[in-house]
């Protein structure tokens, strides 16, 4: 009968601790997956609003090389030929043409800069909130492993007065026959059994919190490294390409015919390489962006989360727990 | 009817590159056939469109905007990381006092006011926690000295040693409003009243911010610059 009563108290117990465990979360994780999310959905941001000009740009980029390829084949065949009036109207015709084309992706750039310029920002101040953010994923990991080892240094010593009680009944049962010592050890190795039992959870829990504390120590650090320099290089590659705006300046200034009919090929083949190393950056550019959403989303899969109510007393951030401390001195 | 599928498909393929061809060509003999007259006149037309998209002007305020933008965000964070930083101040002063205070919370144990072995335990825990708060700590410290130190060489390069800035975002006051606003914000005043503090752990920090400010200041105190708090106006010159 007295079994039977431990028996469902214990099921009850490990049926608590087991909802539990299902139920909260690592704080944390939570927290990785904070930092995580606000960093994806602020960089989602930035790439749709990103994403309106470069598609333009591959566009615009396509149909420039159509007018490049066009007149070199015009030139090949003679019809440029600028000392016939007709080759020279094509001439200054075409390449009015192509510097059409640029203003063109100018205006997109234009109506999209100040949007643009306010995602970046808005990824920006993202990025540097979640930084300090996942900073507190540090010190919840270092609480949780220094409290379970607590744990299991108590269960130790459990453990070892159990060994204790149950090698003395054992030894009364086996020399005095005597039922209530066989009882009493009977009841001492099912202690043993329950108290390496919970040896085993707190074992798995250790696992986890270090498999919680690579990987949260891992988003903490693509945050921060890459991040944080994705604004400043796109940055960089807009003011690169109103630098080769800037370029065409020269040549519509005193638009007079004769500026245009005078532009080199070579010019414009410089300026279409300009395009091209543009448009590739911007492509690395986003492989970055995505390589860096991927990396975190992929790394937050693997996190398994443990139950935040079992290990009393993890403060959440050392950040916290310095103004706690700093409000408790001075209130003494 | 896999010959007719495999025939269609070739079909198709046909007939996309005699499109493909067609178009080229068709450029190719507009140019070839048309008339000086009218390219002329599509020209001048052209020319006028343009002339306006690339003006000078508009692009050197773009370009002004894009290096604007980089410095405002670099600056924002550059004082999130200050604030930050002023919190661990006075780090060691309060972990120790949370130590000698038995502030670190440990295990709940009824136990731990009799038990002489739980009491020995208890101390072994706090230390272990004062030593890994204090590791932490250095590594937190660590990563806002790295990220302010990003973000301020960010700012001085730009408005030290960038000279088109200089000329166009900080001599013609542009884009003010936005700092203004900024020094409004919860983020600035926090930093103006955690200045003293940061000072003493990180005075190189506040003497660079403190110059990066007063390159706004010239133009905030300006009799005609709008009204902004006296008592930001006090901390900048301070």
């Amino acid at each position: 009968m007295y079994y039977i009563f431990y028996y469902i108290g214990l099921i009850v117990i490990n049926m608590t601790l087991f909802s539990n465990l299902m139920a909260a979360s690592d704080p944390a994780v939570q927290i990785a997956k904070q930092a995580k999310n606000n960093v994806e959905h602020s960089g989602k941001h930035l790439q749709y609003t990103s994403d309106k000009v470069f598609k333009a740009f591959a566009l615009k980029t396509n149909e420039l090389q159509q007018l490049l390829d066009t007149r070199r084949n015009l030139e090949q065949t003679g019809l440029l030929d600028t000392s016939d009036p007709l080759g020279q109207a094509r001439k200054r015709h075409i390449n009015a043409k192509i510097v059409e084309n640029i203003a063109e992706l100018k205006t997109i750039c234009d109506g999209n800069l100040d949007q643009l310029m306010q995602a970046l920002d808005q990824f920006d101040q993202t990025v540097v909130q979640s930084i300090a953010q996942s900073q507190a994923t540090r010190s919840i990991n270092t609480n949780y492993e220094l409290n379970l080892k607590q744990y299991m240094r108590k269960a130790k010593k459990r453990f070892d007065a159990a060994m204790k009680d149950a090698t003395t009944y054992l030894q009364q049962c086996e020399q005095d026959k005597n039922n209530i010592a066989c009882e009493n050890y009977k009841r001492a190795r099912f202690r043993i059994e329950r108290i390496l039992e919970r040896k085993k959870l707190y074992e798995t829990r250790m696992a986890v919190v270090s498999n919680n504390q690579v990987l949260s120590d891992s988003i903490r650090k693509q945050i921060k490294d890459k991040g944080f320099v994705i604004s400043s290089r796109l940055r960089q590659l807009i003011a690169k390409l109103y630098v080769t705006f800037s370029k065409v300046t020269p040549v519509t200034i005193g638009y007079g015919e004769h500026n245009f009919s005078n532009m080199q090929f070579g010019q414009l083949d410089n300026f279409s390489q300009a395009l091209e190393i543009v448009d590739n950056s911007v492509t690395k550019l986003n492989k970055v962006l995505d390589s860096m959403v991927n990396d975190v989303v992929g790394g937050l899969g693997k996190i398994t989360e443990i139950d935040g109510k079992f290990v009393h007393g993890a403060n959440l951030s050392t950040e916290n727990e310095l103004l706690r401390l700093q409000k408790y001195r001075s209130e003494w | 009817m896999n010959i007719l599928r495999k025939t269609s498909v070739c079909i198709f393929l046909i007939w996309i590159t005699v499109l493909s061809a067609f178009a080229e060509m068709s450029l190719y003999e507009k140019y070839a056939k048309a008339n000086e007259a009218d390219l002329k006149h599509e020209t001048q037309d052209i020319m006028t469109k343009i002339q306006d998209v690339f003006n000078e002007k508009d692009i050197q305020k773009k370009q002004a905007a894009i290096d604007f933008a980089e410095y405002f965000s670099n600056f924002k964070s550059l004082i999130y990381f200050a604030n930050k930083l002023a919190i661990y101040a006075s780090y060691e002063t309060d972990l120790k006092f949370g130590k000698d205070k038995d502030l670190f919370k440990g295990l709940p144990d009824e136990q731990l006011k009799t038990s002489k072995t739980l009491i020995k335990d208890n101390q072994i825990f706090i230390q272990a926690k004062y030593e890994k708060m204090k590791n932490n700590i250095q590594a937190e410290i660590k990563t806002y000295d790295d990220m302010a130190k990003i973000c301020l060489e960010a700012c001085i390069s730009k408005s030290e040693d960038d000279a088109i800035f200089k000329e166009t975002v900080l001599q013609h006051h542009l884009f003010e409003q936005q700092l203004i606003d900024f020094f409004e914000t919860k983020a600035f005043q926090l930093f103006i009243k955690n200045k003293q503090q940061l000072n003493q752990f990180r005075p190189n920090l506040v003497k660079h911010i403190g110059k990066q400010v007063s390159l706004w200041k010239t133009s905030l105190l300006n009799p005609d610059a709008p009204i902004i708090n006296p008592v930001i106006v006090n901390a900048l010159s301070g």
